[in-house]
């Protein structure tokens, strides 16, 4: 078997030596165009739609903002659960009384500036420039959905995470369990109007859930299609509004639920989509959110304005809030140099997202800032423990000792220092560090580093001292760095005899290929940045779970999947979600590579920090235009 | 050519050209349930399997293909290719109003093309071997020669970010659909050119022209009346093809200049499995494609006589 370079890989692998050859492509296109050779430029500079991958990280979204929302749930469960010691009416009195001081306290607070020093530019239009603006207006059928110019800035969920404590926070409503947890109580918070002025009320509340089930009465024969039925798969009963404020919302007892509504589900007014209709309406939308809509022209522009009567101040800037950008133009710049030209131009005044190898150079150039968007995405790879690999019908992957041998074979660090910014980290448990993913520092130090001696050591005594043949998934065109990665840990891995047949897909077709589950090899993916992991934890480590093709059975890790999934008090919770990630780590239950950071490029006179917040653009209410 | 022939061949065209149009479209239609499932763009990692299938039938994509292909033939007849999976527009509607910019920048490529390639030819031939020879031949060569993706970003780089004479991209008014016609008809206008250059060289040795020549016409009527009009036709037939390969560059011209055409749109719809607005798109481009070549077609008697009068 052609195994084991014995370490004389580390120092001349080709993702080395493309560190050291790299040439941006700014240079690039400089010096092409001095020196004018077109073929020799075009096959260097290559044509890429980098929003490919965008698809499919918006399919992402919901997902996304679902994790957030288990823990925060179960916090206040553990105060619900006294509540609901009291009468209900008392509570409800409660809840509207804290809704209303919490209403006028928003009010009354000034404006906070932080950051940098200087006044906020008021009146100042920003110009962002992004990938592409497809779509129709209404935010619940299925591909509008996952759009990410519009559903983010213009509609308001009913509550969202704050981005820095990683709680379930009021946006529209709060709300509290009711009945046993067989309820939740939304109270709406005052001053949200639609676009339009009229008041925002709890019968929209109900005819958005409504609407999301196929049960409005408007659309009592089913036909309107929504893309995300799913999300409301808890509610299991009829929606009843107490009053214009409050609804009740029967679930089923899942303590996921309210967060499931309340932080992913936009809600829409009644009174325009039964006056517009469906298709109407997905032409003429009306929202509540920061950004009111002006105009939108399909992959042109979409232009917005700061929603003034927005009532919530700028008291907490970890959470949505009015904007500080008078006037918001997306301007639609497929092609990433193009996205570049345009700022560079004077036609943008942010650029994002793009590409590390094309914003480098503008570190430190006077006039621009580069910025970088931490904590997305961890880059894992599945082995796949469920069928049989090798001819004679064991699957190595089974052995903990080769997975292990796999994590100490790879250099992540080197990986990402290479190819990346250098500011990623090694990725660790079930999400993102920021964003709440299980610190190591909580569950005990990372222990798989490089060392290509124990690795060998480890398969030698698994038996595999000759090494095995693999197949090896991966993505192509998701992220910008996943085919380059995936050759060079299919490289650190033929070192310790791990050789792989490497095969790089567009993400739905591997994405479907991974759901058959029943692909031996590696699956190279990913885990995601939402704060709570319990999404990652359904699909991708629970026995059955969408995606799940790394199952070990016996290593303790359902039992921990259940205990947190019953568990209802927060820190306990937390407390089982951390010894899961050690588990999973421990176990070498996928191999770790690291977390992605976004980039992107902004005129140095505005202030924007993403906050893990940026890839979906639902930060922009973020930007603060300075005058300088 | 006789009235009668002109809608013989009109409608022995049209039949070819709606035969090329379903075969086009039934060949895009196979591969593409082949090759992409939609929905997996539209779920998530937690969706189940249940939940994709529910979606897929809403989506109208399960059954045999046979079947599926059926209900497509009848919904096309009726031009009703469905709403678009992504924006729940209809699909027609959304290709339509983009195939109106797509028309904008073809047409504007086009003029460019004979603009600067029919005088560029005539002029080379005239002075063979001459310095402004050589320099519309070079011309010509890098034009064929430099890929549009790269020419845009160049003609960006220098016009929009250096000279800031010419927006990026876009397509706000005249100044937007500069740098698109310029990267997207330099190709045809290098073909154009040289078959120009090449007509006329031809042309202006035959016995015809010494004939014009001799009954003392003006030299510049000689060369527009008689020799540019017999050098035209290979231009204009190498015109119709060059309709697909405007149409066909558009979708990377539209890219690089964020113009909204069809081929941006196609892209985009291809990238996610968009099929109805993938298929109204091919059908939207294989009907202008042999529209176009119908239409060179047609315009062969009109350009010379001779076919005219050897029809008749």
């Amino acid at each position: 078997m052609n195994r084991r370079n014995n370490g004389q890989h580390d120092q001349r692998n080709y993702w080395q030596r493309l560190r050291s050859n790299r040439i941006s492509r700014r240079s690039l296109l400089r010096a092409g165009a001095r020196a004018g050779v077109g073929a020799a430029g075009l096959a260097l500079v290559g044509c890429g739609d980098d929003d490919d991958d965008q698809p499919a990280a918006v399919a992402q979204t919901p997902p996304q903002q679902q994790q957030q929302e288990q823990p925060a749930a179960r916090q206040q469960q553990t105060t619900q659960q006294q509540q609901q010691q009291t009468a209900e009416e008392q509570a409800q009195q409660a809840a509207q009384q804290q809704a209303q001081a919490e209403q006028q306290q928003s009010e009354t607070v000034q404006p906070v500036e932080q950051g940098r020093e200087g006044d906020t530019d008021w009146e100042r239009t920003v110009r962002v420039a992004i990938p592409n603006a497809v779509g129709g207006l209404d935010p619940m059928s299925p591909g509008n959905y996952t759009t990410r110019f519009n559903p983010p800035i213009h509609f308001d969920r009913l509550m969202q995470y704050d981005l820095v404590t990683r709680e379930i926070v009021p946006n529209l409503a709060g709300f509290e369990w009711i009945e046993d947890f067989t309820a939740v109580l939304l109270h709406l918070n005052q001053g949200h109007t639609w676009h339009d002025g009229t008041p925002l009320t709890a019968h929209d509340i109900k005819f958005s859930i409504d609407r999301a089930k196929g049960t409005a009465p408007y659309n009592d024969d089913g036909t309107y299609e929504t893309g995300i039925a799913y999300i409301v798969e808890s509610v299991n009963d009829e929606v009843t509004t107490i009053d214009d404020a409050t609804a009740r919302v029967p679930v089923a007892t899942d303590v996921t639920a309210p967060g499931s509504i309340g932080t992913t589900m936009p809600i829409v007014p009644r009174h325009r989509v039964e006056e517009l209709g469906d298709e109407g309406y997905n032409r003429d939308g009306l929202a509540s959110g920061p950004f009111q809509l002006v105009s939108f022209e399909p992959d042109i522009e979409v232009r917005s304005v700061r929603n003034d009567a927005y009532p919530i101040g700028y008291e907490n800037l970890n959470r949505i809030h009015r904007p500080w950008v008078k006037e918001l133009i997306q301007v639609v710049r497929p092609e990433p140099v193009a996205r570049l030209a345009a700022i560079e131009a004077g036609e943008a005044d942010i650029a994002s997202p793009l590409e590390w190898e094309l914003v480098q150079n503008y570190v430190d150039e006077p006039g621009f800032e580069v910025l970088f968007d931490p904590g997305c995405c961890p880059h894992t790879i599945f082995p796949n423990t469920i069928v049989p690999m090798l001819e004679d019908g064991s699957n190595p992957y089974r052995d903990i000792r080769v997975r292990q041998a796999m994590n100490h074979a790879v250099d992540v660090p080197t990986i990402y220092t290479s190819l990346g910014t250098g500011r990623e980290q090694r990725a660790y448990g079930l999400g993102t560090r920021q964003l709440g993913g299980m610190q190591p520092e909580q569950s005990g130090p990372l222990t798989m580093e490089y060392d290509v001696a124990k690795a060998m050591q480890l398969m030698d005594a698994a038996g595999y001292a000759d090494g095995f043949e693999s197949d090896f998934y991966g993505t192509a065109g998701f992220f910008a760095l996943t085919d380059q990665v995936a050759l060079a840990v299919q490289q650190y891995l033929e070192a310790v005899g791990i050789n792989t047949n490497l095969q790089l897909d567009p993400l739905p077709d591997f994405r479907a290929r991974m759901a058959q589950r029943d692909v031996p090899g590696l699956h190279y993916y990913f885990t995601n940045q939402s704060p709570d992991p319990f999404q990652v934890i359904n699909a991708e480590v629970a026995i059955g779970g969408t995606l799940s093709v790394a199952e070990y059975p016996d290593s303790g890790i359902q039992e921990l999947v259940e205990e947190q999934r019953t568990e209802f008090d927060p820190s306990k919770r937390r407390d089982a979600l951390n010894r899961l990630a050690q588990l999973i780590y421990t176990n070498a239950s996928w191999l770790f590579l690291f977390e992605t950071v976004g980039t992107g490029l902004m005129r140095d006179d505005l202030e924007w920090d993403m906050k893990g917040n940026g890839r979906d653009y639902g930060g922009y209410w973020g930007i603060r235009p300075i005058i300088t | 050519m006789t009235g009668a022939n002109v809608w013989t061949l009109l409608g022995s065209r049209l039949l070819q050209g709606l035969l090329v149009v379903f075969l086009v479209i039934s060949i895009v239609f196979l591969v593409s349930r082949a090759a992409r499932d939609p929905v997996e763009y539209l779920t998530t990692d937690e969706t189940t399997e249940e939940e994709k299938e529910l979606l897929r039938e809403q989506l109208g994509l399960t059954g045999p293909l046979a079947e599926q292909y059926g209900r497509f033939l009848l919904d096309t007849i009726q031009l009703n290719l469905g709403n678009s999976f992504i924006s729940d527009l209809p699909a027609l509607a959304e290709v339509g109003s983009r195939a109106v910019k797509t028309l904008q920048l073809g047409a504007a490529a086009v003029i460019f093309s004979l603009a600067l390639g029919l005088p560029l030819g005539v002029i080379a031939a005239l002075r063979r071997g001459s310095p402004t020879d050589w320099f519309a031949r070079l011309l010509a060569v890098i034009g064929q020669a430099t890929p549009n993706f790269w020419l845009g970003l160049m003609l960006i780089f220098f016009f929009a970010v250096e000279l800031r004479w010419l927006p990026a991209g876009g397509s706000g008014d005249f100044k937007h659909i500069i740098l698109p016609t310029i990267t997207l008809g330099l190709l045809t206008s290098a073909a154009a050119m040289r078959l120009t250059r090449s007509g006329m060289i031809d042309v202006m040795g035959t016995d015809y022209i010494r004939t014009a020549r001799a009954k003392g016409l003006r030299e510049s009527a000689v060369i527009t009346r008689h020799a540019l009009r017999h050098a035209l036709l290979p231009v204009a037939t190498i015109l119709g093809i060059q309709v697909g390969r405007v149409i066909a560059g558009s979708v990377i011209v539209e890219q690089v200049f964020a113009w909204p055409g069809i081929g941006r749109l196609m892209l985009h719809s291809i990238t996610v499995g968009d099929f109805p607005v993938m298929l109204a798109g091919i059908l939207v481009i294989s009907g202008s494609i042999v529209i176009a070549n119908i239409l060179v077609d047609l315009s062969y008697p009109v350009i010379d006589p001779r076919i005219r009068a050897g029809a008749g």
